[in-house]
């Protein structure tokens, strides 16, 4: 995807690493290129009246000096968790949707970051691998990024497919909003790489995302890997109950359903818009026009996040659920940040434990 | 009091206003503005903002409104002489209802459901409760209708005073929940024959909140 850089700052001690190599020589001559000592001071110093939306703008090539593998940032005890596990290979995303968590979550420290020591990773996945060797894990790149919208500029997907490909045990889980597939369709993925969506109406694409692929587009992208021999799964997250919602997802679902064979569909997670007041308040800032993200029936509820209120988000995922189970009653499909309780009111059977729904998910 | 003829609101966010109706509330002349018609509209906020102690947020975010719309807002506040608290609620619902509609702060303000409660009859503070109901209706339709049918079971039920039923605040969770204070054996019983007499009313809110039950 096209990206629209102000500037490119290097940290001095990974310029001469292959990835930042691989980045500087496929921008353009256009932007300006800075060499710092510390990519963490640039990538936290954003002024102006919409830092998030500028840290989009200011790309930095540095070390990552956390873990790269760490646990779902939205796993909690409160909730019903899929064990997925997140690997962080960059942070914040060249898109914006005005619902998304990233705002308030990267709000102080937003530049869009490329860590191109991306190896090391390999490594703590390779301990988790050995050391787990009966159990099965789901890691995905497309919490604190998207997973395919940078690959043009980086080139890290091949790199993570071989690797993963090697190890039986550990499930790629590749997230986007793109349609940007072309170097996923160069590779022999085994039918053990899983690609997945997050999916909206086209109402929601139009009120709320930026810089996203069409659902139609990413729904033909998934049709297409499907035929390359990869695995795809779908995120219906956030869904929101705005009026006209029920026809909306119902028109979305059977669109997908038409384009992808339900029996080739790995799993399908639902949740609905949530938001902590401090995420709501930025996002009514910076997208004071959006009109179902600022007239939706939100309420405050009791794990402190807004939400819709509870009849109505049940039957909005009831609704969704019903035609899941519809198009194949296998088709395994999961809420995301919601109580074991409403998992369980919504789907009708108790909701598996985190590893045992992970294990799940890793494997279908 | 009289209640506010609202229309009944349904899955469809209420029509826009005709034009007529939009440029009647531009126009609306109301006789509380003697003061504002010796200072500006800066001033003319900013003196109701002080009078009401309202927070620098809330004034901070109606100044940013279009002159029309802090107008229109600032013509109603006085009408309805609305409270520091119902202030903030209208500032905070106003554009979030405006865009629900497609209209401007002053275009929403002139729907006729509003106008007959600005204008209409009953004192003040009655009008100003019935014009942020109004509000609250407008901007949670769907909430509101849930909620009212949900207040319908429990008037329909005949409680006993030490019987206590209380609806999830805002229905952000799907638990009723059934108070009993009791002080006797004889209320003991008159509880349970209370309870068991209204089963099928706790059924029926109870799938009111699982959302089963149309409303």
């Amino acid at each position: 995807m096209k990206f629209r850089l102000d500037a490119v700052y290097v940290e001095e001690q990974v310029r001469t690493s292959a990835l930042c190599r691989r980045v500087l020589a496929r921008l353009g001559p256009e932007v300006p290129v800075h060499f710092v000592t510390d990519g963490r001071e640039v990538a936290r110093t954003l002024d102006g009246p919409d830092p998030f939306a500028a840290g989009k703008r200011r790309l930095v090539l540095m070390k990552r000096r956390a873990p790269f593998l760490t646990a779902c940032p939205a796993a909690s005890a409160q909730f019903a968790c899929c064990g997925y596990l997140v690997l962080i290979l960059a942070s914040n995303c060249p898109m914006d949707c005005s619902y998304c968590f990233l705002q308030e979550y990267l709000a102080d420290n937003p530049a869009f970051q490329i860590y191109t020591n991306y190896e090391q990773a390999f490594d703590e996945l390779e301990r988790l691998s050995r050391t787990n060797p009966k159990r099965h894990f789901r890691i995905g790149t497309g919490e604190l990024a998207d997973s395919l919208a940078f690959d043009t500029l980086t080139g890290i997907c091949p790199d993570l497919i071989e690797f993963f490909l090697r190890h039986e045990n550990l499930r790629l889980e590749l997230k986007t909003k793109t349609d940007e597939i072309d170097n996923l369709l160069r590779l022999d993925p085994k039918g053990r790489v899983l690609v997945s969506w997050t999916l909206s109406p086209m109402r929601v694409f139009e009120s709320c995302e930026r810089g996203t692929a069409l659902p139609s587009a990413r729904i033909e992208a998934a049709s297409r890997l499907v035929e390359a021999g990869y695995r795809v799964a779908f995120h219906l997250d956030p869904i929101i109950p705005y009026p006209g919602a029920f026809e909306d997802y119902r028109e979305l679902l059977n669109a997908l359903f038409d384009a992808v064979d339900p029996l080739k569909i790995s799993f399908i997670s639902l949740g609905t818009l949530r938001m902590t007041p401090r995420l709501r308040a930025i996002a009514r800032t910076r997208h004071p026009q959006d009109a179902i993200l600022i007239g939706g029936e939100e309420v405050l509820s009791p794990d402190g996040r807004y939400r819709p209120f509870y009849p109505l988000r049940l039957k909005l995922y009831r609704a969704i659920s019903e035609q899941i189970r519809a198009a194949h009653p296998k088709l395994v499909h999961y809420l995301c940040m919601e109580s074991p309780e409403t998992a369980e009111r919504v789907l009708g059977s108790r909701v598996p434990k985190p590893a045992a729904l992970g294990e799940l998910l890793a494997t279908t | 009091m009289n209640e506010p003829r609202l229309e009944r609101p349904n899955e469809k966010w209420p029509e826009p206003v005709g034009e007529q109706a939009q440029r009647d509330a531009l126009h609306a002349s109301p006789h509380h503005l003697q003061q504002q018609e010796c200072e500006g509209l800066d001033e003319s906020v900013e003196r109701l903002a002080s009078e009401r102690h309202l927070p620098q947020r809330y004034v901070a975010a109606w100044r940013s409104w279009d002159a029309r719309d802090q107008e229109a807002l600032l013509r109603v506040a006085r009408s309805l002489k609305l409270r520091t608290g119902q202030l903030m609620v209208a500032i905070e619902l106003l554009p979030e209802v405006a865009l629900q509609q497609g209209l401007a702060i002053a275009e929403f303000l002139g729907r006729e459901e509003l106008r007959h409660i600005i204008d209409g009859p009953g004192s003040a503070p009655q009008r100003a409760h019935a014009f942020i109901e109004a509000l609250r209706t407008f901007r949670y339709p769907r909430l509101n209708r849930m909620l009212k049918a949900l207040k319908d079971e429990l008037k329909a039920a005949k409680l006993l005073p030490f019987v206590k039923v209380a609806l999830p605040k805002e229905l952000s969770c799907g638990e009723l929940r059934i108070e009993l204070r009791l002080t006797s054996q004889a209320q003991l019983d008159a509880a349970l024959k209370v309870l068991a007499d209204n089963r099928h009313v706790f059924l029926r809110m109870l799938r009111i909140l699982d959302g089963t039950d149309e409303v």
